[in-house]
């Protein structure tokens, strides 16, 4: 769907979609990978893992090491054994306690394939088992000796905004809500691996990647900073979400450490068991609200409490967490808030970076909390909502300004009836039979670029490189992972500059090459790094000299009116906001608790879109990942192991099991932003699992205060209710939740 | 390495059977997938594997006097597109894997694998069919329930190819075929459950077929059970739904996997049963 307002570009519009330039290699299969690569007189690694979620390692009995073989261990890094995140408490490998299973312990190292993982899987390791912190409860209970610090807690933060006490004086009414999210897996086609490849004084590490500076600076820190020259090459990287932000660091620094002390190139490859039992996941969390309304039922005050699992290591879990938080209100206008939330560490794989951050978590909390309290006051979910939806003018949870236009009002108004929402709405609370319908929807936002100070601090920096032949090399660290870095960036150039797109040229970054544009996350490569491209392209316009080699760079500073206070998280979290609705429509078996997804219709305000097909595979993909978050995509840790290890166990949705998408967006363009653009990368996953969940509420008339919403859990919950008092109705107080399995 | 041996004819399959053992590979969608890193024989003990995918003796699908032959070579495909075969195989085909996996995986194979979720064995097991069982120099043939011993394990013998499943022609007027699964494709059944029913120009009910798969051992059918409702008219059957579903209660013994619990599997199958026999009566 295309708004009429798309004309406000005159002429060629850059929303007019163009070839991918990534796409014919891809298709074709000649795309090359980082498994398909190999250099002359390359090595193959093995991990070699931990067995147990936490125990002191008492021995390592390795068996004979053919010639040409070798181990490579914590004691080999030359520099320091910790992989650089925002706390150094990460090592590349387990010295002598080890924190979760999967957790590497050393590397067999040989020239050949299937020999190197025979003799890893004669690695003989001994465990003097400690007591493990299992789960978010065990966390909580804190019997077991802590994980992190003294607290066992990665992060906590709280910040207030009006004056919670005092709306809970004033309220006339208080609701209670508590929710629960599970894991999630990335699933990228492409399993994780890198390649190190030492030269005299250099050393090259090509990987699948995001962010070729973190991991730059991760292999320095393995190596010994200053000791060698480190270079970082992207390949071609067969998806990511957020999988490969975090987790290529520890395996470039193994793969660097392994290949200076053999003089060898090195690659080390995940196969899929290894990938989802040891890779980071999306956070568990657990949110608690308790709400404060006041005679017009309106929403005073708000006090929320967030939890996160964060695994073994603390990884981005911090800023994961503050994420969370700024969304903990979500779309509404609460004027008395307070927000508290804690990461704590528990021995499970480490949770990290996952398509938004947080976001997803928080904004099927409260959505469904908004939900719940509008149907208990007897309203209509979506008035409720639109009567307390920020509006320009008015401050966010953090005291920010909303400073662009908010136009959920009618984007949610459009696609309600598109979809049919206020008829289905009232009937379907009704239902009868084995079937069952019901109707959800969600507002939700998406703070662009870095949370809080982040873009600050990373200061992102890109360059242009005009050649003598007046072609024009685009020069960032920003991948392209299959969200189509590499066709929009270069028409924000080729626009700007207005000459032809096939001028522009942008390869895989390399990081002797390109500046720190910073890392390729947060919803910030076409508003952020794009903008930097437009202005730096609009500067080389100006002086223009055909012929002549030129080069330009820019630094990103935020807007001036942009202010953020770190440490009483006050201001503007964001310097923009990208919004979305989603309404989903479901059916669901009450013999079998199948839910089967008859439509989602969803509107999008990402500013102005850079190419109408690349927003689609956006909206779609994202609605994807959303839907398999919300419904299928189970992840549990039994013991500390992650239960489904295989493809086939862990289930994305088919094609089978996608419903048709009526996606569009609005226009709506951002000042700052390159030809007006917002971020709309994590966006169209944030609000699925709410509408979801909501729809499934009505469907089954039984409260959904968990993902994902499996069919174990609706009968449950059905039976449940059949046994239960007849008074209880939608939203009961929260109940105590467990993640043991019969709760999933 | 592995070896691999490519037989031209039924034969010769046997004879390198008797020979060399080797693990006969049909469509390889199991075996494939069982492997270590998906590639068969990686790994310490690599045996060796024979093509049989290609054979055309097994490749066949007849009516022969009123009972279907099925080459075990056949592919889900194959049953696909054959419209005449029996309406509930043919939904359970369709059900199974994806079309990529369905081109090359085998009726034999699936039968073989002795998989507790295996897609046709309810259809099988309701239809008793039989499996021909072939070595060199001779022939068997076993109920399909006495073919398949548990999970992963059969009676076939090391010199032995499955060729042939063989199974009643005959239609029934009601079936209802359910999987139950995380999703719509590519998906191990948490549970299914096949119904077939006849009745009789009075009203009574004739013939009764009830399996479940993928909720024990083996599939579940009760033989007994289903005389003791033959004959029985269909007004009368709603009195008899809660005997009959306690009886199966005791029966159905599912586990709890990383895939889906005892409780639901088991709830699921008692609903979906009750609902076979109040749809009977309706
Ligand atoms: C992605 C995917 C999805 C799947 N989905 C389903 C599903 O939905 N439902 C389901 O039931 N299965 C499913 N499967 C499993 C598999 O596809 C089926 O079991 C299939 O029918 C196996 O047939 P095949 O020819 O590929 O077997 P193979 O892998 O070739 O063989 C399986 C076993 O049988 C033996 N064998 C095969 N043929 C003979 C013979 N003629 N004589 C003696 N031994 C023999 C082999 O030695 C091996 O032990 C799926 C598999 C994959 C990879």
């Amino acid at each position: 769907m295309k708004p009429p307002e798309h004309t406000a570009t005159p002429g060629n519009d850059i929303a007019d979609p163009v070839a991918r330039p990534d796409a014919a290699a891809k298709c074709a299969g000649t795309a090359r990978y980082l498994a398909d690569l190999a250099v002359p007189g390359m090595l193959h690694a093995r991990t070699v893992r931990s067995t147990r979620p936490r125990a002191r390692i008492t021995s390592r009995r390795l068996p004979p090491l053919p010639a040409g073989f070798f181990v490579v261990e914590a004691r080999d890094i030359p520099g320091r054994n910790r992989i650089r995140m925002l706390d150094d408490d990460w090592p590349f490998f387990a010295e002598d306690i080890v924190n979760h299973i999967g957790e590497p312990i050393l590397l067999v190292v040989g020239p050949e394939a299937e020999a190197t993982a025979m003799i890893a899987s004669r690695v003989i390791i001994e465990y003097e088992d400690l007591p493990p912190i299992l789960s978010l409860d065990d966390a909580l209970a804190g019997l077991a000796p802590p994980l992190y610090g003294e607290d066992n807690c990665f992060a906590e933060y709280s910040f207030h905004k009006g004056d919670l006490p005092q709306a809970r004086r004033a309220a006339r009414q208080m609701v209670k809500d508590g929710f629960s999210t599970g894991f999630q897996e990335h699933l990228y086609l492409e399993p994780q691996g890198v390649l190190a490849v030492p030269e005299a004084g250099r050393l090259t590490v090509y990987g699948s990647m995001q962010c070729p500076y973190y991991v730059k600076k991760a292999v320095e820190q393995a190596v010994g900073e200053g000791r060698h020259h480190v270079r970082i090459v992207q390949t071609v990287t067969g998806g990511a979400f957020g999988g490969k932000e975090d987790y290529p660091s520890l395996l470039a620094g193994q793969a660097a450490v392994a290949a200076l002390k053999s003089g060898r190139p090195v690659r080390l490859v995940l196969d899929r068991t290894e990938d989802i039992a040891a890779t980071t996941k999306r956070h568990p969390s657990r949110i608690d609200f308790t709400t404060f309304l006041d005679e017009n039922d309106d929403l005073l005050g708000m006090d929320v409490d967030i939890l996160l699992d964060g695994g073994a290591y603390s990884g981005l879990s911090s800023v994961v967490l503050q994420r969370a938080m700024f969304a903990a209100s979500g779309v509404y206008r609460v004027p008395h808030l307070h927000v508290h939330g804690r990461v704590l560490a528990t021995n499970q794989v480490p949770a990290g970076a996952f398509r938004g951050f947080g976001a997803p978590q928080a904004f099927f909390a409260i959505e469904m909390h908004l939900e719940n309290i509008a149907l208990r006051l007897g309203l209509d979910p979506l008035e409720y909502k639109l009567r307390h939806a920020l509006r320009r003018g008015d401050r966010t949870c953090t005291d920010g300004l909303v400073r662009g236009a908010v136009r959920l009002p009618e984007m949610a108004t459009r696609l309600c009836e598109a979809a049919g929402y206020p008829a289905k709405q009232a009937a379907y609370t009704a239902g009868q039979g084995r079937y069952r319908r019901g109707i959800g929807l969600s507002l939700c936002y998406h703070g662009c670029g870095f949370t809080g100070q982040g873009e600050e601090l990373i200061q992102g920096t890109i360059a242009l490189h005009k050649r003598a032949d007046d072609a024009v090399e685009i020069r960032v660290a920003a991948t392209e992972m299959g969200q189509g870095a590499q066709t929009v960036l270069p028409k924000i150039v080729a626009h700007s500059l207005g000459i032809p797109l096939d001028q522009i040229h942008y390869e895989n970054p390399d990081t002797d090459i390109v500046p720190d544009s910073g890392p390729t996350v947060a919803s910030r490569t076409t508003m952020i790094v794009g903008g930097l491209l437009r202005e730096a392209a609009l500067d080389l316009k100006r002086h223009w000299q055909s012929g002549r080699v030129m080069d330009i760079r820019r630094t990103y500073h935020h807007p001036p009116h942009i202010h953020w206070d770190q440490e009483h998280f006050r201001g503007d979290a964001y310097p923009e906001y990208a919004w979305g609705v989603n309404v989903v429509e479901v059916e669901v078996d009450l013999l079998t608790g199948l839910v089967r997804v008859i439509k989602i219709w969803a509107q999008f305000d990402v500013g102005a879109p850079m190419d109408e097909r690349t927003l689609r595979g956006q909206m779609e993909g994202g609605i994807a990942q959303g839907l398999g978050y919300a419904l299928w995509e189970k992840l549990e840790v039994d013991d500390g192991r992650v239960q489904q290890q295989r493809i086939r166990d862990y289930t994305i949705p088919t094609f089978m099991d996608m419903p048709p998408v009526e996606s569009g967006s609005v226009y709506n363009p951002y000042e700052f932003g390159p030809f007006g653009a917002k971020g709309a990368g994590e966006l169209t996953l944030v609000g699925v699992a709410p509408a979801v969940a909501a729809a499934v509420q009505q469907a089954i008339g039984c409260p959904v205060d968990m993902i994902p919403v499996t069919p174990e859990m609706i009968l449950r919950r059905i039976r449940n209710r059949k046994h239960a008092k007849p008074d209880s109705e939608i939203p009961p107080e929260s109940s105590p939740r467990s993640r043991s399995r019969a709760d999933t | 390495m592995v070896t691999a041996f490519r037989p031209v004819t039924l034969n010769e399959a046997l004879a390198i059977r008797r020979t060399h053992g080797t693990v006969p590979l049909a469509g390889g969608t199991d075996l494939m997938a069982a492997a270590p890193s998906c590639s068969p024989g990686r790994g310490e003990s690599s045996p060796s594997i024979m093509f049989i995918g290609h054979l055309t003796e097994l490749r066949q699908i007849r009516m022969e006097q009123g009972e279907w032959r099925l080459g075990a070579a056949v592919t889900l495909a194959d049953i696909l597109d054959h419209a005449r075969l029996p309406a509930p195989l043919r939904q359970a085909v369709a059900d199974m894997a994806s079309p990529a996996i369905r081109n090359v995986a085998t009726a034999g194979g699936n039968i073989c694998n002795a998989s507790p979720c295996g897609d046709t064995l309810p259809f099988l097991y309701a239809q008793a069919a039989r499996v021909l069982l072939c070595d060199s120099g001779n022939r068997r043939e076993l109920p399909i329930e006495r073919f398949i011993i548990g999970p992963g394990k059969t009676a076939l013998r090391p010199d032995e190819l499955l060729t042939e499943i063989v199974f009643p022609a005959r239609e029934f007027v009601v079936h209802r075929h359910h999987k139950v699964g995380a999703r719509r494709a590519n998906t191990l059944a948490k549970l299914s459950f096949l119904g077939l029913a006849d009745m009789d120009a009075a009203g009574r009910l004739s013939d009764i077929r009830l399996t479940f798969g993928s909720v024990a051992p083996t599939v579940i059918r009760a033989p007994q059970l289903e005389q003791r409702l033959c004959g029985l008219p269909l007004t009368e059957m709603k009195h008899h739904i809660d005997e009959i579903s306690a009886a199966y209660d005791g029966l159905i013994q599912p586990i709890d996997d990383q895939r889906s619990t005892r409780e639901y599997r088991k709830q699921v199958c008692l609903n979906l049963l009750r609902w076979f026999l109040e749809e009977l009566i309706a």
